[in-house]
């Protein structure tokens, strides 16, 4: 096995084990470095593909075919559906918020493992995700249990959690998404505000009694146009 | 095994997988939740039809995609790449602009990386899923992770002279 093909196979399977691979990548000090780079590319892809499922996955699977099966008994189905669906359309016209604020609700609702964290996050890893997005915060104001950068909008904006006074408080800075005045969030059993912040806004939404305008003065969040 | 109880065990085994495989066709969480209800529900009307235990993995993946090109697709748009850039070279950016290449990749490439990837298979069996022949999958397999590492390490505006010596097909 010469370079060429040695790369080759590798970027065809990264996990491939024939013994002709491991020998050239034993013998060639340029593949074998070539190899422990990509690993390292390979090891963060998987970590990135890893999201995690919804811990009610199963249990709603089981339920949809519990459901189906139950299709022998059509009239019962039938006012369910009915049931289901006045339900819906009651909820849906007496909450929906309007629509930055109801992205701000589906965002922290579609990563809720970020607010089961219990760990501390690394400050360095705040400082990085703050630097990325040129925004300053007064980062020492709360303890930070998660920081990362997402797609909100089609836009990576910061999203982090921090422990409040009744549980996980989500603050979500959104580079390039302003608002002219300070907004209301509600919903999800959740309360909050959207502010804006120079090029951008900001969001903060906690439990609800969480004490939302004491983290606003406290936070002092700055985004640089 | 009893229907149900057989269905339970491929529930149990793989819907995770399932959903993250929906996820990152979809772009999606609640979407890919939604798309993963649905193959289930189409796999235990066919539950029958799987007569191999060991084939229940590739057979699921292939309905969750089934699915997904017959419903999902026609109805929801990719997201817009056009995203701006964050502007330091961390950890959380690097995370970031994984997730941003994965997503701009053609999805003839994107297909085979994921399950390559998150499934586990091989070349064949992708082929075998996708009706494809193995020397196109690993032609596609080639292309996704060349242009995935390319662009991470930044050097996908360099030019890039032997290309034409790794066609596999």
């Amino acid at each position: 096995m010469n370079c060429l093909d040695f790369r080759r196979a590798f970027l065809v399977d990264p996990t491939q084990h024939d013994p002709d691979f491991r020998t050239h990548a034993e013998h060639c000090p340029v593949c074998g470095e070539f190899l422990r780079a990509q690993g390292r590319l390979d090891e963060r892809l998987r970590r990135t593909l890893a999201v995690p499922a919804p811990e009610t996955l199963a249990a709603r699977i089981l339920l949809r075919r519990s459901f189906a099966q139950r299709l022998r008994h059509p009239p019962a189905i039938a006012a369910t559906v009915i049931v289901a669906v006045a339900a819906g359309v009651f909820a849906s016209l007496s909450t929906q918020p309007p629509a930055l604020e109801g992205e701000v609700l589906a965002h922290i609702r579609a990563e809720p493992e970020h607010l089961h964290t219990r760990q501390a996050e690394a400050p360095d890893k705040l400082a990085s995700v703050l630097r990325a997005l040129g925004v300053g915060m007064e980062a020492t104001a709360a303890k930070v249990r998660y920081a990362g950068i997402c797609d909100i909008r089609n836009r990576p904006g910061a999203h982090l959690v921090l422990e409040g006074k009744r549980g996980p408080v989500t603050v979500l800075i959104l580079p390039g998404e302003t608002v002219h005045e300070r907004r209301s969030i509600h919903g999800d059993g959740r309360q909050g505000a959207l502010l804006p912040a120079g090029p951008g806004s900001v969001a903060i939404v906690g439990e609800t009694g969480e004490a939302i305008e004491a983290l606003e003065r406290r936070l002092q969040i700055r985004i640089r146009g | 095994m009893p229907a149900n109880e057989r269905f339970n065990a491929l529930v149990h085994a793989w819907s995770a997988d399932h959903y993250r495989f929906a996820y990152w066709l979809t772009r999606d969480r609640p979407g890919a939740e939604d798309l993963v209800q649905e193959a289930y529900l189409r796999a235990w009307r066919a539950l029958a039809t799987l007569r191999d235990e060991q084939a229940a993995k590739s057979w699921l993946f292939s309905i969750v995609r089934n699915e997904y090109r017959r419903r999902w697709k026609s109805l929801k748009p990719a997201p817009s790449d056009a995203m701006e850039e964050p502007a330091d070279g961390s950890d959380a950016l690097q995370d970031w602009l994984v997730r941003r290449h994965l997503q701009a990749l053609p999805e003839d490439y994107r297909e085979p990386l994921l399950l390559q990837v998150l499934g586990g298979f091989s070349c064949e069996e992708i082929a075998d899923m996708l009706e494809v022949s193995c020397a196109t999958v690993m032609t596609r397999l080639f292309r996704a992770h060349l242009k995935l590492r390319a662009a991470l390490t930044g050097a996908a505006s360099r030019p890039a002279p032997r290309e034409k010596r790794h066609e596999l097909s």
